[in-house]
């Protein structure tokens, strides 16, 4: 169209144009309705025929002229309907034949009432509007104007005296005026929202569909799944792709606990539960959405999941938005992170007390390799050494390999033993991973260093410069590989002061008394390494509380005692709390249920260190699986020792182990010197 | 005021709601375990909602809550909400049957507890 | 692909004929239309008072000298609907016993002739020529009226708009017997001479 070609024309005029023309293209909405409504403008004109003719032959104005006429009129519409393939072009026509058939219905109408025929123009010029296209209204407008200026310019003047006065004249046009705009006005808003709905509906569909694209390009490449699920956990089929990547698709209608459980039964079952706190309304929606689960570990991924609630007006859940977020690379952050941290505890310990780490990592890395590698042949031992290594790696400041070792028992504890194998293997790896560290660390690694005091030190030069027999002289020197006892109990007074911290004990008191005491480190290591469950147990399940300690009038600090002696030819190594005392009915029931026969002290006694007796109502990370005793009294009885417990309910515990002194001390210097 | 049963063996906990639940303005009544939690809440009918943990000695939680179950109190408007470590859907759902109305997943968040204290009390 | 650029073309051609055929038929419309408004718009000629031509016809007209009345003059012509209305309004209406009243009538018709017989109407035929060249006048239907004294007081149509309902002549008498003057009304109706005719109706359409 020209006004394509031109240049735009500005402001009002513009507005106009873009009013009275329509856009180009046409829908088959508006090419379906402009057929229907054509056709019956046909029809309603060529009913014109028989009504103007009976009018004219009525009003005594000529029948047949009026047929005439009236036929001549018709062959324009009837032709443009037959030939033209715009349907706007049609309607064009027929907004001009429409005022055609006005001019011949008043001017077979003439008489009396003739300019009542007038009506007519007006009433068809408003019709008109239900073409929903201003240009047809406008064509009838210009063919009025046409007719009356050929009647001004083409009429002789000289002839005729024009008498109608020109306001009479202007007033009819004005009202013609009036009435094209508000017809054009209301054609186009019929267009608009009526007959171009559809293209609007159409363009409006494609822009949100264009917009679902974009949303759906980010959705689907952020490392975030996003899922929505109705007030019945059922999702929607809208999601983000990853989530099929992660949890392998879904049918909409299904539930997210089903999705969750297809992953993982037990979180399933564990999201199905929670989300019935959700629906059933007994607890806050707050607290109920808070206790959905919010991580998960699938596979080789951990995932964590945040909770978005949409609730409508009333503050009922509508739906759920359910962001799930693949966090495997912090939760691998987070494990390096302890690692690192595990190292710098190694680290310090190495420079604080190598003798007693070289230790510990000795043992440990027998535990290690005794749990790794064949676990299956014993699952009793493998518990055990699981469980020390637990106790133990806890007292070194190994937290991350603790952990793995509680996660492998506590899969233990359900019988799962696919769970088992993968933690199983992740300890492994973290084992080894840990164990190239300090091997590093230690640099020469295995080779056993002296150290003395510098009173010792004295002790053996004044020997020396004295002359004194060389078998004194060599026998101060092997002592010196023995271990002082007091150095060791010393280590283990700090690790109960600490542990006692964790567990809330308090700031207890440790008294350690070596009594210049020395063993031999290696013939004593698997003892060590079990005495350290003696400790978390007298802590643990023997001392209070402060507060409770102060209930029952006993001073706010819990105490311990850590003491070797020697003692009517034994080497004694005892401990003493003033705790709360062993609960002998709890240790019978336990023994019960165990099937022991727990009857005399005796048997109490011997069941208190049977594996799976723990009086511990909870299982924790520090001791309650009833296993560290048991390590302790295998430990003991393999160096001929015996054990003695004491124990006043309210009072304390007191327990020895008792060795014969041929088991150890000075022994070895003769087998020593002999070898 | 409300009177609120506590019933866990760990003094730490009790410890921990009571604080809780008295800065709410409950009353809060405590039992150490599943027995004695039985013998208070059956001694006093003022208790409206009992807090309960799940592993204790002597009775357990679930223990008590199927007793109190089936010696009507539930039925008789007491409102009991479970305390429990996070992944024990078997125990959850063994409680919910025996009539707990709800699950308080431990650590729980202080305002989260008195919130669904209040709502049991309403 | 052939067929369908054929039947394209085809369409092409029909809608170029199509169009067309509506130019030529939109401008033959607006031609009749204008024409056929015309004939209702515009105001017809008529002589004006004191037009010697028309005040000696009238003149000539038999009358009755002893009673010298007031008389109306309705120029009509037998084939114009206008004047046909005019008439019937004439003959229905009442009617003064000190006014005459004439009809001149162009051409020949039995209805009129009836209506003036029944309401005992003056009915003078005269022919288109006489009417042009005796009275000057062109165009019908209109009403002279001329004073006892055989003056023309007025020379002019019947209504004030084009083709009202009320009729003027009444009232215009009324007015003139009270001393007032009367403008002449618009003429419309039909042109009756055969020049004016043609000039009205170049297609003859009407006539």
């Amino acid at each position: 169209m020209t006004s394509q070609v031109q240049p735009t024309p500005p402001g009002l005029l513009r507005r106009i144009r873009d009013t009275l023309v329509l856009p180009p293209t046409l829908s088959a909405f508006e090419q379906a309705y402009l057929a229907r409504m054509n056709r019956i403008a046909l029809w309603f004109f060529w009913g014109h025929l028989p009504l103007l003719t009976a009018l004219a032959w009525i009003n005594d104005t000529g029948p047949l002229f009026a047929a005439a006429l009236t036929l001549a009129v018709l062959a324009g519409p009837t032709v443009a309907y037959r030939s033209l393939r715009s349907p706007r072009a049609i309607s064009m026509v027929f907004g001009f034949t429409a005022m055609c058939m006005g001019g011949v219905l008043v001017h077979v109408g003439q008489g009396p009432v003739q300019i009542e025929m007038h009506f007519y123009f007006f009433s068809v010029l408003a019709m008109l509007a239900l073409f929903a296209n201003p240009m047809v209204i406008l064509t009838a407008a210009a063919t009025v104007s046409v007719h009356h200026l050929l009647l001004w310019f083409a009429a002789p003047k000289s002839v005729f005296n024009y008498d109608a006065p020109l306001w009479v004249v202007l007033v009819h046009a004005a009202f013609v005026v009036l009435e094209t705009i508000a017809a054009c006005f209301i054609a186009r808003n019929f267009f608009d929202n009526v007959i171009g709905l559809e293209k609007k509906v159409e363009a409006r569909t494609a822009e949100i569909a264009q917009r679902n694209r974009d949303m759906r390009l980010v959705l689907d490449n952020v490392r975030q799944g996003f899922l929505t699920v109705d007030g019945q956990c059922r999702l929607s089929s809208e999601h983000s792709r990853i989530v099929d990547t992660w949890f392998g698709g879904y049918e909409p209608g299904e539930t997210f606990a089903q999705l969750l459980g297809r992953a993982d039964a037990k979180l399933g079952a564990w999201f199905a539960l929670s989300w019935e706190s959700v629906t059933d309304g007994f607890l806050p929606l707050e607290l109920a959405l808070d206790q959905l689960p919010k991580r998960a570990r699938l596979g080789e991924r951990h995932f964590a999941f945040d909770y978005q609630p949409i609730g409508d007006a009333s503050g009922q859940l509508e739906k759920l938005l359910i962001v799930v977020s693949d966090v495997t690379s912090e939760v691998a952050k987070a494990e390096s992170d302890a690692q690192q941290r595990e190292i710098l505890a190694v680290f310090e310990r190495i420079l604080n007390d190598r003798a007693g780490f070289l230790e510990f990592y000795e043992e440990a890395k027998r535990l290690a390799k005794a749990s790794l590698a064949n676990p299956a042949a014993d699952w009793s031992a493998t518990k055990r050494h699981i469980h020390t290594l637990k106790g133990n790696s806890a007292l070194f400041g190994l937290e991350a390999v603790a952990r793995q070792c509680h996660a492998i028992e506590e899969r233990l504890a359900e019988n799962d033993m696919p769970g088992v194998q993968t933690e199983l293997a992740q300890l492994e790896r973290r084992w080894n991973a840990l164990s190239t560290t300090i091997d590093h660390l230690l640099g020469q690694q295995g080779q056993e260093l002296v150290t003395m005091t510098g009173e010792e030190y004295d002790g053996i030069l004044r020997a020396v410069v004295d002359g004194a027999e060389h078998a004194d002289i060599a026998r101060k020197l092997v002592d010196l590989k023995l271990e002082p006892t007091e150095q060791r109990l010393g280590r283990f007074a700090e690790q109960a002061r600490a542990l006692a911290q964790r567990l809330e004990k308090g700031d207890i008191e440790v008294a350690v008394d070596g009594n210049g005491l020395r063993l031999e480190r290696e013939r004593f290591a698997d003892f060590w390494s079990s005495f350290s469950h003696v400790l978390r147990n007298a802590i643990d399940h023997g001392i209070e509380p402060p507060a409770q300690r102060e209930q029952s009038g006993k001073p706010p600090r819990g105490r311990l005692e850590l003491r070797t002696f020697e003692h009517g030819g034994e080497f004694v190594i005892e401990v003493r709390d003033d705790g709360r005392g062993i609960d002998w009915e709890a240790v019978r029931k336990k023994a019960e249920e165990q099937g022991l026969s727990a009857q005399t002290q005796e048997q109490l006694r011997e069941a208190l260190f049977c594996a799976g007796v723990s009086t511990a109502a909870q299982v924790s990370e520090i001791s309650g699986r009833g296993v560290g005793l048991a390590a302790v009294k295998d430990s003991c009885a393999h160096l001929g020792g015996a054990i003695d417990v004491r124990s006043e309910s309210g009072r304390g515990t007191v327990m020895q182990f008792r060795f014969p002194l041929t088991a150890v001390a000075t022994k070895p210097l003769v087998t020593s010197s002999k070898n | 005021m409300t009177k609120i049963l506590v019933v866990d063996d760990s003094a730490t906990m009790r410890q921990q709601v009571r604080q809780v639940l008295t800065g709410g303005g409950f009353e809060v009544v405590e039992a150490v375990d599943g027995q004695d939690g039985l013998a208070k809440v059956t001694a006093d009918k003022d208790v409206k909602v009992m807090i309960l943990d799940v592993n204790m000695p002597r009775m357990n939680g679930i223990e008590l809550a199927e007793a109190l179950h089936a010696n009507g109190r539930m039925a008789a408007g007491l409102n009991v909400v479970m305390l429990t470590t996070e992944g024990h859907a078997e125990l959850i759902a063994r409680a919910k049957a025996a009539g707990a109305k709800g699950w308080i997943v431990k650590p729980f968040k202080p305002d989260l507890l008195l919130a669904a204290v209040k709502k049991m009390a309403a | 692909m052939t067929t369908l650029s054929h039947s394209t073309r085809g369409a092409r051609r029909r809608e170029r004929w199509t169009l067309g055929f509506l130019a030529v038929w939109a401008a033959g419309a607006s031609v009749v239309m204008a024409t056929l408004m015309a004939s209702h718009w515009v105001a017809l000629p008529r002589p004006e008072r004191d037009d010697p031509r028309l005040n000696a016809s009238l003149a000539s007209l038999p009358r009755d000298e002893q009673h010298a009345r007031w008389r109306m003059h309705h120029v009509l012509y037998a084939e114009c609907g206008c004047s046909r209305r005019v008439l019937e309004h004439v003959a229905a209406r009442a009617r003064t016993d000190d006014v005459d009243e004439i009809v001149l009538l162009v051409g020949e018709d039995d209805e009129f002739a009836r209506l003036c017989r029944e309401s005992n109407l003056r009915l003078e035929q005269v022919s288109k020529e006489q009417l042009e060249q005796r009275f000057g006048v062109e165009a019908a239907p209109l009403l002279v009226i001329t004073d006892p004294s055989g003056a023309t007081r007025y020379c002019g149509g019947y209504t004030d708009r084009k083709r009202g309902l009320a009729y003027q002549d009444l009232a215009t008498l009324a007015r003139l017997r009270a001393g007032e003057q009367a403008a002449p009304l618009p003429v419309y109706g039909c042109g009756v001479t055969n020049s004016l005719q043609a000039a009205l109706d170049p297609l003859g359409l009407k006539y």
